[in-house]
């Protein structure tokens, strides 16, 4: 156990010169000292209040809240008592099959969808990534029971009764499906949102409990009582997200949710993406396609990526640069391709192409991301962006992949 | 004291209701206080069966809501808006320590 009382004179000099470290490290002071609980909750809540006031320094009032803080724990008595043991239980998302397709096929005139096998389970996000016209949709509705696949099996071990003929009719409601065009809602929102979850069998008080739930979970307080049409594109996506979660699904699909939504949104979204997918008491497995590979790498567990119907890449997101036999770097800088050239020289590059705008380097694999910035650096080209591909699927988007 | 726990785990990434009050806490302690209000709605979502708490966490956004509303509008003035969000905070923190103090696995 840390004795904090040695450091109370220097938080409180700290104060005056770094009032940001001070009220940071009182935090952890009392937290690292097992200090009553109450006096933990002030701290963090007048840690809040400094970068609430915006200010570099402490403002007057919080200075003294700060000071009689520090009283109160000098004055401290004894830490309070352990908690019980089953606080340090670790908590499981738990991870049941919801789908699992293999060798999924569908042919149209011109285009075949071919030999998917995917398992999507509770906890898990899997990405669909994909060129215009890969198969993506496809996919996607054939999951959702929307369409018919021409070859392969499919399986939803959890709404389907065992021996028995798949009833579509009875899979289809419990799967939540969010479409990249959205239907306008008739009724007012709120209504839309109980009767959703009525017909999901929820009634009652407990109707009452998820819709509003759900509208303060997914902060649509101040556009309850609007009507469809004074939303916004990105209110549009969160009622709907809103209408598919209320009943807690077990397999959400989402069908290009960020296309048109600003970056702002968008993160707010994904944040709320992955924790409904690890929600310990409503697990969803999560199919979500998008263009925006980044954003949707940084919450995936999986990834497809679909070429011309073939899932080129099926595996774990952590998979992506395994077995790579070369490095894939983006660089986006005003200088001509021949000093890009010229200044990784040393680093014998095996390819340079400018596409959208951008450089694609590709090295072998020896070559880090630090030594071409290194290189660039020294050369005096002045970088805009940059950014190692190798464990990204937009290596895939490139031109040449086949050798990646 | 209950935190004494994070010394006891391992490093891992498997997580504990103890990782999920530090989430919270550490967002608070960082002014994010909307996520701060969705993730104690999960927190107490997932880990207690008590409609009550639910309830109550509906009542603490409700009201950060409606502060920030006045504010916006102009017709909070910044003292009582600072009281009253401070209010929100401690009522958020003692909602999380009532519902991880009665936490039981065997609840579910």
């Amino acid at each position: 156990m840390k004795d904090i009382t040695p450091h109370i004179a220097q938080l409180s000099a700290e104060l005056e010169s770094a009032p940001r470290t001070a009220t940071s490290r009182l935090v952890s002071l009392i937290k690292e000292a097992y200090l009553e609980k109450n006096l933990y909750f002030k701290a963090l809540v007048l840690r809040n209040n400094f970068l609430q006031s915006g200010n570099e320094y402490l403002p007057e009032h919080l200075k003294e809240d700060y000071a009689q803080l520090l009283k109160e724990i000098s004055q401290a008595g004894k830490p309070e008592i352990l908690p019980k043991a089953s606080a340090s239980i670790p908590i499981e998302v738990p991870a049941m099959d919801v789908f699992i397709g293999a060798n999924i096929g569908k042919t149209y005139p011109g285009f075949e969808l071919k030999g998917i096998g995917l398992r999507l389970k509770t906890g898990e996000i899997t990405a669909l990534v994909g060129e215009n016209a890969s198969g993506k949709s496809t996919l996607i509705e054939i999951i959702a029971g929307a369409l018919q696949p021409d070859a392969g099996q499919t399986e939803y071990p959890v709404f389907e009764t065992k021996n028995d003929a798949k009833d579509w009719r009875k899979i289809r409601t419990q799967i939540a499906y969010v479409q990249q065009e959205f239907i306008s809602w008739n009724h007012s929102l709120l209504e839309t949102l109980h009767f959703e979850a009525a017909v999901h069998g929820i009634h009652g008080e407990e109707n009452e409990l998820e819709v509003q739930f759900i509208i303060h979970r997914l902060g649509l307080q101040e556009h309850i009582n609007k009507s469809w049409s004074q939303l916004s594109g990105g209110y549009k996506l969160r009622f709907e997200l809103a209408r598919a979660l209320v009943w807690h699904p077990s397999l959400l699909i989402l069908d290009e949710p960020l296309a048109n939504l600003d970056v702002n949104t968008q993160s707010i979204i994904l944040e709320d993406i992955r924790d409904l997918a690890k929600n310990t008491k409503y697990p969803v497995a999560i199919l979500i396609s998008s263009q925006h590979l980044t954003e949707i790498e940084g919450i995936a567990d999986r990834l497809i990526y679909l070429h011309k119907g073939v899932a080129e890449f099926n595996a774990r997101i952590a998979d992506l640069a395994k077995g790579a036999k070369s490095h894939l770097f983006e660089l986006e800088c005003r200088a001509p391709m021949e000093a890009i050239a010229q200044a990784l020289k040393g680093l014998h590059l095996a390819e340079l192409f400018s596409k959208g705008g951008k450089y694609v380097l590709r090295t072998g694999p020896e070559v880090s991301q630090a030594m071409v910035l290194s290189n660039l650096v020294d050369a005096g080209i002045t970088i805009i962006s940059f950014r190692d591909l190798t464990a990204s699927s937009k290596k895939f988007f490139y031109e040449n992949k086949e050798e990646f | 004291m209950w935190w004494l726990y994070f010394k006891q785990m391992p490093a891992s990434d498997t997580h504990t209701i103890l990782h999920r009050v530090d989430e919270i806490h550490k967002l608070i302690a960082g002014n994010e206080v909307p996520r701060a209000i969705r993730r104690s709605m999960d927190f107490i979502k997932e880990f207690s069966n008590d409609k009550d708490l639910l309830k109550q966490i509906l009542v603490i956004s409700s009201q950060y809501h409606r502060i920030n509303q006045e504010l916006s509008i102009g017709i909070a003035e910044y003292a009582y808006a600072d009281r009253a969000r401070n209010q929100i905070l401690f009522g958020m923190l003692t909602l999380i320590d009532q519902v991880h103090s009665s936490y039981s696995p065997q609840m579910y």
